[in-house]
């Protein structure tokens, strides 16, 4: 039994079992950090501020790379061995979770496809009717994405937790999970992972993973800070 | 106007019989999106009154719901003189399910 499951803030739930889901928990915290940030940022940088405009996309895109690496790593990897796993088990309500899990992916692309083209307009043609809109739509992506994130830490944890023991998921996420991603991109998750966290998860997440894993954060650290700050110019601190 | 609820049972007379753009928005109680569409749509129908908005809840009405395929919710279905002409699948904000509604509206001369 993994003996203290991670609940960070806006975390639905922690289903206890044998696997340590704290790095599936800080990828959902950055998400939903994010889209905290987002639709304040475009509400309150002045249009005048070229320099913010240009970097909110860039960021944006970040945002969703992050998220489609997860949702990839999941629908190709995660919900089939527990498909597989539940199946075997003959765990019909397992199985629909799971189903639900792929449909709710499938809902969300649409959305980020409207918000970065949304944002993308917005930077070529500032418009205060068109502000209010992509402001509207970042707000949905928040709630869309965040149903799907606290029905997964309830409902499919659960099943995982049921049907994968602890070793199996530590050798899941050591050689199917990690990667990935573009090398500019790997350098900056990191530090996007641990942004806003309480220092004492992080030093405890970096106490397990090894260091490889402090070494790419102080790699990824100044680059993902330039990109962050230069986005957020505007978005106040408790927020930010 | 308000949203009116139907069922596998009066779809056909309150949907396809209608002589009016009938929207239709499948949902289900446990769909955490279909309830921030819903207020969305309450709002639609006071602003588009040449269109009817109905809900169909996909768990009491199976039939209708299989019958169109929805597979994912929620599902904005809208309806003229019987025919299926626009489809919206998943939660939208209101401004895009309001330009698409309107790309609907009687022509007035």
């Amino acid at each position: 039994m993994n003996p203290t499951p991670l609940l960070l803030p806006g975390q639905a739930a922690a289903p206890p079992g044998p696997a340590d889901l704290s790095m599936m928990y800080l990828l959902h915290h950055g998400f939903r950090r994010d889209l905290a940030r987002f639709p304040e940022a475009v509400r309150r940088t002045p249009f005048r501020d070229r320099a913010t405009w240009r970097a909110l996309p860039r960021r944006w895109d970040l945002f969703a790379r992050l998220l489609d690496d997860h949702h990839h790593k999941e629908d190709e990897i995660v919900w089939p061995l527990l498909r597989q796993a539940a199946a075997s088990a003959g765990d019909h309500a397992a199985l629909e979770v799971i189903e639900a899990m792929s449909e709710e992916h499938l809902l969300i692309d649409p959305l980020l496809s409207e918000a970065r083209s949304g944002l993308v307009g917005l930077v070529q043609d500032p418009d205060e009717r068109r502000r209010l809109e992509v402001v509207e739509t970042m707000q949905m992506v928040a709630e869309v994405l965040g149903h799907h994130l606290a029905h997964e830490e309830r409902d499919a944890i659960t099943v995982l937790q049921r049907h994968v023991d602890g070793a199996e998921w530590a050798e899941l996420e050591r050689t199917q999970l990690r990667g990935g991603l573009g090398l500019r991109d790997l350098l900056r998750m990191l530090p996007w992972v641990v942004q806003h966290v309480d220092p004492a998860v992080v030093e405890r997440q970096l106490q397990e993973s090894g260091t490889g894993f402090r070494v790419l954060l102080a790699l990824g650290r100044g680059s993902y800070r330039r990109l962050d700050e230069a986005a957020f110019h505007y978005v106040p601190d408790p927020v930010r | 106007m308000t949203v009116r609820e139907v069922s596998d049972r009066d779809f056909a007379a309150v949907v396809l019989g209608a002589t009016v753009p009938v929207l239709v928005d499948f949902h289900a109680d446990w769909c955490g999106p279909c309830r921030q569409v819903a207020p969305i749509l309450a709002e639609l129908a006071e602003e588009l009154d040449w269109m009817r908005f109905t809900r169909l809840d996909v768990d009491a009405s199976p039939v209708t719901a299989a019958a169109y395929r929805v597979t994912g919710l929620p599902t904005l279905l809208v309806f003229v003189s019987g025919e299926l002409v626009l489809s919206i699948v998943g939660a939208r904000p209101r401004h895009t399910i309001h330009d698409l509604l309107v790309t609907l509206a009687p022509q007035t001369a």
